[in-house]
């Protein structure tokens, strides 16, 4: 079992659903993005074009935060999940920098209201202080996106695969050569491939989309 | 050539998936049989509502998402926790959406946590009236706020002219139950004014081609998509209609974009042809000039031409009908016996398209041969000066539109055989929205008509499924919605809707009127004016004449969600309930702009919403606040108050009607309208576990062919009726000694009002030397129809802030701007050519028209009380006009491409106030 995803950029407009989505799922507070959709542009005009290159953790195959992380509070899980074991992560913020993709955000402040300065919503205030989830967005702590392991073990999807309204998103089992996702990623390139991390979330027709 | 194609059918397995049986059952049956059986058990498999880690023990509740204002809703699901709203997900029962969300739904739930919201009633103690003034509110109970508003609109009526209150609607109303034109008209007032609309423009020539309010496309079967100055649904951030184009973009459909900008669908489409701004008629133009002088006829669908359209009929010197003296029918001339006859004579052997002809003594020509006449000047090179299109552009994408129509080939559905011409020509506000809009519209109901593509699968169709294409007795599409002119009256409306009968809306109008109503003959002014759900000054062109005419009136009252631009002038805010904190209803759905696929365009539903959650601050039900206010004010009861309106609006049958001269809450009239039109199984108790009843039409029902197919009817190709409504309004000016309607150049007015679309030209065309460039808008993703506070909602904006560069910036052409010296982050005044103006920062970029400014979604908003997030950028309908000349005489629409220039003011990011 290797959990992973292919990302059909010919589908993706960039709408940024799935950011929302992420946000919404994991309660991320404000300045904590585990799901980007980067908005940029490649080519002269006319032969311009509007790109939209969705991007969050990549759970790689030998993630190099994992390395670099010096509690083992990073781990890579039989399933393919790379977990952070908030207990465990003291904040150093080696992996972030270890990161190839820019996935990773170290909490340096508590939460902040998103209206501020209006207190908290009552869903924030549940969301990111209340609650004995999985993440905790705590003062000091290194996290990103998870794949929405809560979601994984309750037989669903990660919630920026369940809402693409393009159905850009495949997500399951790379290991299962029967499963949509493995015949995807037969065609599918990873990116930063150079970095030797092997990614597990790839993408079809990257190089187009990077202006290659 | 017939030909057999399967299509994988998402609707039909979206509902064999929950064990629907019914498929292929009539409406009617439908309706009477209720919702797909099974439809009670969620759906199955890895998709559906997870509850976050930690806050288990609540309960998903089924609610409307209404966060756009998109009339074809998603549903969705609420997860509430001791009352707290804390996850929200897409509705696995909900096939158009296929369960899914957009950016704006997903962020929801920041939008009923609003600290920036109406928490309670208002009073206003500050007189003084601006943008600049603070209102001064003190929390009243609701009791005095209702009663003040009661008291002024009693007064109102005790001085003997209801016209003197005006009430202004957005998209808002569209859940509500009480409908904003029933209580207006209890009240005795003509006045429900919608604040929208002027600026979207998309219904006149559905409503004349189609007899639907909009249109929408088919991309179940398209292989060719032509789009103009429009959205398949990528462009808006639709969920229905990104699932649509995304399905037929995998199947091989090719998608050819016609837009000055590159957008989002532009990038996923085959091919991006640049075009300068308000430049569409021209290319559409032209592309009638190939098809009928470059192509031969036999690329043509003629049989839709002749059998389906009247092209055929003939057309005498008063540009009109000539219509057989005996039976007043319309004449057509059989090219075979050579003679002439009325357009349903059984004995016809063939329709004449060319020629011209004499008919006891008049002459006359077929209505084609006048098209192909009018189209002869608009050649490719023609229209080159004013869409920098190359013509040979212009010849191969008209050459591939009809070669991909297929003309000829068939396609048979539940037995039913239909003409398949899967080519689709579409255009949408960005096109509509000009000096000419109107007959842009016109135009590529031509072209779609010209090879058969309109209303059957593959083609150009009505948003409504249903028998719409009913005949009138010239044997054509009779008009409908939009399409019936408003009758004359004088003296005129305070909306002018009289001088412009075709108008979508027309509320800039209104707002220049109150300030001089003398100007055009209108004899009373506004005492009161309500709001609800609406901001007719940010959504209004020259926002300035709107804040003016608001200072002059009298008394204001808003419903309002949150506080905006126009809620600063008003004297009493009735605070409005969120949409997980009310009811909600809505029936037929159906109303899509953008692509459709299977299962857009055959489910239909009944939606419903209930709270999910008390409301968050001391808030009420919209419908309940004008049920109060009637009661209040004298004309909830008896004959002609508002329970009556009601129960006519929303056609109650007798057994459920309202007692004249009972009061009723929101919750049991939406129990009386689902049991009345969907059976008594299907009381507010139902909608406990579901949002929805659907309605499942068969694959044949949801193309309008079906209901008139061969012979049954004809589409106007040729504007007969509208050349006719303008005709009478001609008479009727005259009548009271005006040659157009006030402010008009006469030629300027009635050059729109012709049978077959011309070109007009611009209106500002002499200002070229001095304003060198053309600004345009358009809507983000994020940013759908401006409902739901989009701009407010930080989940939404904070993505668009951290990682898409171009938003809430100019765009510029990077050429353009090394020209003229500027660069990236330049900070520039804009300056319209008519005195508008606005400010903002420059995006230098390659994805844009070098003659184009590009000002992306909806920002620069002025309410002091905002959110402040929504200040920041510019606000580009400071740049639109107002003027008579420069607006769409027809729809109404204002020119959303006006000619501007720019003022370098420095450098530097940042917000405009």
């Amino acid at each position: 079992m290797r959990y992973g995803m292919v990302i059909d950029l010919s589908k993706c407009s960039g709408c940024m659903s799935c950011d929302v989505a992420c946000k919404r799922e994991n309660f991320t507070p404000p300045g904590v993005h585990w799901s980007k959709v980067h908005i940029y542009e490649t080519g002269r005009y006319p032969d311009s074009k509007l790109r939209a290159l969705p991007t969050h953790c990549m759970h790689c195959e030998e993630p190099a935060c994992e390395k670099a992380c010096p509690t083992g509070a990073t781990v890579l899980r039989p399933d393919g999940v790379v977990f952070i074991d908030n207990d465990h992560c003291i904040g150093c913020g080696y992996c972030a920098m270890a990161c190839p993709y820019e996935a990773r955000v170290l909490n340096r402040h508590a939460p902040r209201p998103y209206h501020e300065p209006h207190d908290f919503t009552p869903f924030e205030q549940i969301g990111y202080f209340q609650r004995l989830g999985i993440v905790e967005h705590g003062k000091g702590v290194i996290e990103k996106c998870t794949f929405c392991l809560h979601r994984l073990e309750q037989g669903s999807l990660p919630a920026c695969v369940e809402t693409c309204p393009a159905g850009a998103r495949v997500f399951g089992d790379l290991d299962d050569p029967n499963s949509d996702v493995a015949e995807l990623a037969k065609t599918a390139t990873p990116r930063l491939e150079e970095e030797g991390t092997k990614p597990k979330v790839l993408y079809t027709r990257l190089a187009e989309h990077l202006g290659y | 050539m017939a030909e057999s194609r399967s299509s994988s059918n998402i609707a039909e397995a979206f509902w064999k998936q929950r064990g629907a049986d019914s498929l292929g059952q009539t409406a009617a049956e439908m309706a009477a049989a209720g919702p797909a059986a099974g439809a009670d058990t969620p759906a199955a498999g890895p998709v559906g509502p997870i509850v976050p880690p930690g806050l288990e023990g609540g309960q998903w509740k089924p609610v409307m998402c209404k966060l756009c204002g998109n009339k074809t809703w998603c549903t969705a699901r609420a997860y509430v926790k001791d009352g707290i709203l804390l996850s929200f997900a897409g509705d696995p029962e909900n096939a158009a959406s296929g369960g899914k969300l957009c950016n704006r739904g997903q962020a929801a739930m920041m939008n009923v946590y609003n600290p920036y919201r109406v928490k309670a009633p208002m009073k206003r103690t500050n007189p003084n009236k601006g943008l600049d003034e603070d209102p001064g509110w003190v929390e009243i109970s609701w009791d005095e706020a209702l009663d003040t508003v009661a008291l002024k609109m009693r007064e109102i009526a005790e001085r003997g002219d209801p016209r003197r209150f005006a009430h202004c609607f957005g998209f808002a109303s569209w859940a509500n139950i009480v409908s904003d034109e029933a209580f207006c008209r209890a009240f005795g007032s003509p006045y429900d004014i919608q604040g929208r609309g002027h600026l979207c423009p998309v219904h006149i020539g559905a409503s004349f081609v189609n007899g639907t309010f909009l249109d929408k496309q088919d991309v179940e079967y398209a292989n060719y998509f032509l789009t103009i100055g429009g959205s398949l649904g990528p462009n808006t951030g639709s969920a229905h209609g990104m699932r649509a184009v995304a399905r037929a973009l995998e199947r091989g459909m090719k998608l050819v974009v016609v837009d000055p900008r590159m957008s989002p669908e532009a990038a996923q489409a085959d091919e991006w042809i640049p075009i300068r701004p308000g430049g569409d008629l021209a290319f559409t133009l032209a592309m009638l000039h190939v098809m009928l002088h470059e192509l031969p006829i036999t690329d043509l669908d003629v049989r839709f031409i002749k059998e389906r359209s009247n092209l055929p009929y003939l057309i005498g010197e008063d540009k009109l009908y000539l219509a057989d003296v005996a039976s007043g029918k319309p004449l057509v001339w059989d090219s075979v016996t050579a003679e002439a006859k009325t357009f349903d004579d059984p004995t016809i052997k063939d329709f004449a398209l060319e020629g011209e002809y004499e008919i006891g003594g008049r002459r006359a020509t077929p209505a084609f041969a006048l098209l192909k006449a009018r189209m002869a000047e608009y050649t490719p090179e023609w229209q080159e000066q004013h869409t920098t299109v190359p013509p040979e552009t212009i010849r191969r994408v008209t050459r591939d539109f009809v070669a991909a129509a297929e003309v000829g080939a068939t396609i048979s559905l539940d037995g039913a055989v239909f003409p398949l011409r899967p080519a689709v020509i579409k255009s949408e506000r960005g096109a509509y929205s000009t000096t000419h809009g109107a007959y842009q519209h016109f135009a590529v109901k031509i072209v779609a008509g010209l090879v058969g593509a309109t209303d059957v699968p593959g083609g150009f169709l009505g948003s409504e499924q249903g028998p719409l294409l009913s005949p009138g007795p010239d044997g054509v599409v009779s008009p409908k919605q939009e399409a019936q002119p408003v009758p004359w009256h004088m003296p005129p409306s305070i909306d002018l809707r009289e001088y412009y009968p075709h108008r979508h809306t027309s509320p800039y109008l209104a707002w220049k009127t109150i300030l001089d109503p003398e100007k055009y003959g209108v004899d009373h002014n506004l005492d009161m004016l309500m709001v609800y759900g609406s901001n007719p000054i940010h959504s209004n062109c020259t926002p300035r004449h709107a804040i003016e005419a608001f200072k002059k009136i009298p008394f204001m009252v808003e419903i309002a969600f949150l506080y905006d631009e126009t809620s600063q002038f008003c004297d009493i805010l009735l605070p409005e309930s969120s949409i997980f904190e009310r009811y909600g209803l809505l029936e037929y759905g159906d109303h899509v702009v953008h692509a459709a696929d299977d299962a857009i365009l055959r489910t239909r539903t009944l939606q419903v919403s209930k709270p999910v959650i008390d409301p968050a601050w001391n808030t009420r039900q919209a419908d309940d606040l004008y049920i109060e206010i009637a009661e209040r004010a004298g004309f909830l009861y008896g004959e002609g108050g508002l329970n009556a309106h009601i129960n006519r609006t929303l056609d109650l049958c007798e057994e459920h009607k309202l007692d004249l001269d009972n009061k009723y809450l929101t919750a049991d009239i939406i129990d009386r309208v689902a049991r009345c039109h969907y059976g008594e199984e299907h009381g507010l108790e139902y909608f406990d576990g579901h949002a929805l009843i659907p309605e499942l039409l068969s694959k044949a029902q949801s193309y309008n062919f079906y209901w008139y197919p061969w012979g049954k009817t004809r589409h106007p190709l040729y504007f007969n009726h509208f050349y006719a409504n303008g005709q009478e309004l001609k008479s009727n000016l005259a009548g009271i000694g005006l040659e157009a309607p006030p402010g008009w150049d006469p030629e300027g007015f009635w050059k729109h009002w012709e049978p077959i679309p011309q070109w007009v030209g611009r209106c500002d065309e002499a200002y070229a030397a001095e304003y060198d460039l053309r600004a345009m808008v358009w809507t983000t993703p994020q940013t759908r129809m401006c409902a739901g506070d989009q701009i407010g909602n930080p989940w939404v904006r904070e993505p668009v802030k951290a990682f898409d560069p171009y938003d809430y910036r100019i765009l510029i052409n990077s050429e353009t701007a090394r020209r003229k010296g500027l660069e990236d982050k330049s900070r520039v005044r804009v300056e319209a050519f008519w005195g508008g103006s606005t400010e903002g920062v420059l995006k230098t970029t390659e994805l844009i028209h070098p003659e184009a400014l590009g000002f992306p979604g909806h920002h620069g908003f002025k309410g002091q009380l905002r959110n402040p997030i929504t200040w920041e950028g510019p606000d580009f309908n400071d740049l639109l006009s107002d003027r008579e000349g420069e607006f769409d005489p027809i729809s109404c629409a204002t020119d959303i491409t006006p000619r501007v220039r720019l003022v370098p003011i420095g450098r530097g990011e940042g917000g405009v106030r």
